[in-house]
């Protein structure tokens, strides 16, 4: 009887009783807030603060934004510049692994499970297999991502504490690749020279579920999974997903872990060590720039030039140890020309103002 | 790499025993005060500062290790509190300190060598230091052969 219900698995219908709760071994969170800030933080929470026992389903989607792992370097990761012009936010999750792009035509998954049960496979094929029951031709690969033709649908990334584990993966359905490609494609980043200690992504080319279903979309997919999760886990027994939207009252630690993944100090300042070396020519001059950087800050910089006349080098020098401890971004060229003209007024003035402009123009293209 | 181990070994034990006996009785000594958590870790004690890393065990559960996050020189710590994380081609893994105390030193060569704690998670792997302030700590961790039966019973992932 249990098993026919099964094949209807919607899940605002009450076909069992609120006793059968009690024994599940099972839980599961669908979250509607679409920030990727607040669904963050409710994973954390649900690794941290439930009980490691439990098999736990969390089914969420973000609004555009980009997603770097744990100790990636969004400098070398992403091009920041894009995604600044198109309003896309960059959020750093705890888990490692690569980059990815979040919008509203990509689900994601997290399992969470005892840390003696952590599988990377385990789950990927249970997700997989939700995909087949949807009629899409999926299969996992040998770096546990699913696959459709060879193309990848899902990435996944991992966290492990001392009592729980999860996996989390994103599912492409109905994403933007176009604005994927503007903000992770390395072919249009100019980033070259930067040779960073972080964890690099590793590119694959991704494909829509929607180009293998027309009818596929995220609440279908949810369904699915969770009919192939309580079947693992659960002995086959529905669960009741609990819904979170914007009127759910959030624990507190959920809201400080918010804040917390919001800070530039988690966002910038956990990006490991990396150096950037550029060089092109100016009209002054040749000029080289290597410029060191971390937790988020530059730590040396060094512009130097062939040039060897009066005001070129001196304000080669200036800028360089201008730059010394202001956070690495695009704009940090123009804030220590900002403050060399606090502290030192009078060093940059109207004779020598295009040797700072040039710089400042030439590294905010590069940084 | 054997022989490296081997030599960096021998260097690293202030006492040098000159007499065959007490030579043995050292040994003894300096590997009686490593002691493990559930976790897969172990400390190693000299003088009240505690060296610690993740075990044999751990290293090959993690997998290939592709970064290390550390705790700073300075910071003080709980045991059993988060203190970094290792990341590695299968997971982000937390790392919690065995002790209670102040970080005194922290192993800089896993930020250009993460793979060290594969290569040598006991030894030249090793993650921090840190200064004890409640030597009773030690008394609740396991010894060797406690650690040994855990890993036997352990289940493979």
């Amino acid at each position: 009887m249990l098993r026919c219900l099964r094949l209807t698995p919607v899940y605002n219908k009450r076909l069992f009783s609120t006793s059968s709760t009690a024994y599940n071994k099972v839980d599961c969170y669908i979250s509607t807030i679409n920030d990727a800030y607040s669904n963050l933080a409710f994973e954390e929470y649900l690794l941290r603060e439930t009980k490691p026992e439990r098999h736990i389903l969390y089914l969420w989607r973000n609004k555009p934004c980009v997603v770097v792992g744990r100790n990636q370097n969004p400098f070398q990761e992403c091009n920041l510049r894009f995604m600044n012009e198109n309003n896309i936010p960059l959020v750093r999750r705890r888990s490692g692994g690569g980059a990815v792009y979040h919008d509203m035509g990509n689900s994601i998954y997290t399992i969470f499970m005892p840390r003696e049960a952590f599988s990377r496979r385990k789950n990927a094929e249970l997700v997989s297999r939700a995909l087949n029951e949807l009629d899409i031709p999926s299969s996992v690969n040998d770096r546990h991502d699913i696959v459709v033709d060879n193309h990848k649908v899902s990435g996944s990334a991992y966290k492990i504490t001392s009592s729980r584990a999860y996996h989390h993966g994103t599912m492409l359905i109905d994403a933007d690749t176009e604005t994927l490609k503007g903000c992770l494609s390395k072919k249009r980043m100019n980033n070259t020279g930067i040779v960073s200690k972080g964890v690099e992504s590793v590119p694959s080319p991704v494909t829509n579920l929607r180009d293998y279903s027309f009818t596929v979309d995220h609440q279908q997919f949810c369904e699915s999974v969770l009919a192939e999760f309580v079947d693992a886990y659960n002995d086959g027994i529905p669960v009741e997903p609990i819904i979170l939207d914007e009127n759910s009252p959030l624990p507190n630690k959920v809201k400080e872990t918010r804040q917390e993944l919001k800070t530039w100090d988690w966002i910038y300042g956990q990006t490991p060590e990396f150096t950037n070396t550029v060089e092109t020519e100016l009209n002054w001059g040749h000029v080289k720039a290597i410029i060191h950087s971390r937790h988020g800050k530059i730590t040396k910089a060094d512009i130097t030039t062939n040039n060897n006349l009066l005001h070129e080098p001196t304000i080669a020098a200036a800028i360089s140890v201008a730059l010394e401890g202001l956070p690495y971004s695009r704009f940090a060229v123009n804030e220590a020309i900002e403050k060399i003209k606090l502290e030192v007024p009078g060093l940059i003035n109207s004779d020598n103002d295009h040797i700072s402009d040039s710089i400042n123009q030439w590294l905010q293209e590069k940084l | 790499m054997a022989l490296r181990l081997l030599t960096s070994r021998v260097v690293a034990r202030p006492y040098m025993p000159v007499v065959r006996k007490s030579a043995t009785w050292a040994v003894y000594r300096g590997y009686a005060t490593k002691k493990y958590t559930s976790d897969h870790e172990w400390i190693s004690v000299d003088n009240g500062v505690g060296t610690f890393g993740v075990t044999d065990y751990a290293q090959s559960a993690l997998g290939d290790v592709v970064f290390v996050e550390t705790p700073a020189v300075g910071d003080v710590v709980a045991a059993e509190e988060q203190v970094g994380a290792i990341e590695s081609v299968k997971a982000a893994s937390d790392i919690y300190s065995p002790v209670s105390g102040e970080v005194v030193d922290v192993n800089e060569a896993l930020s250009d060598e993460p793979s060290l704690i594969n290569s040598s998670p006991e030894d030249e792997g090793w993650l921090a230091k840190v200064k004890l302030s409640d030597a009773s700590e030690l008394d609740g961790l396991m010894d060797e052969k406690a650690y040994q039966e855990l890993v036997n019973n352990a289940e493979e992932h």
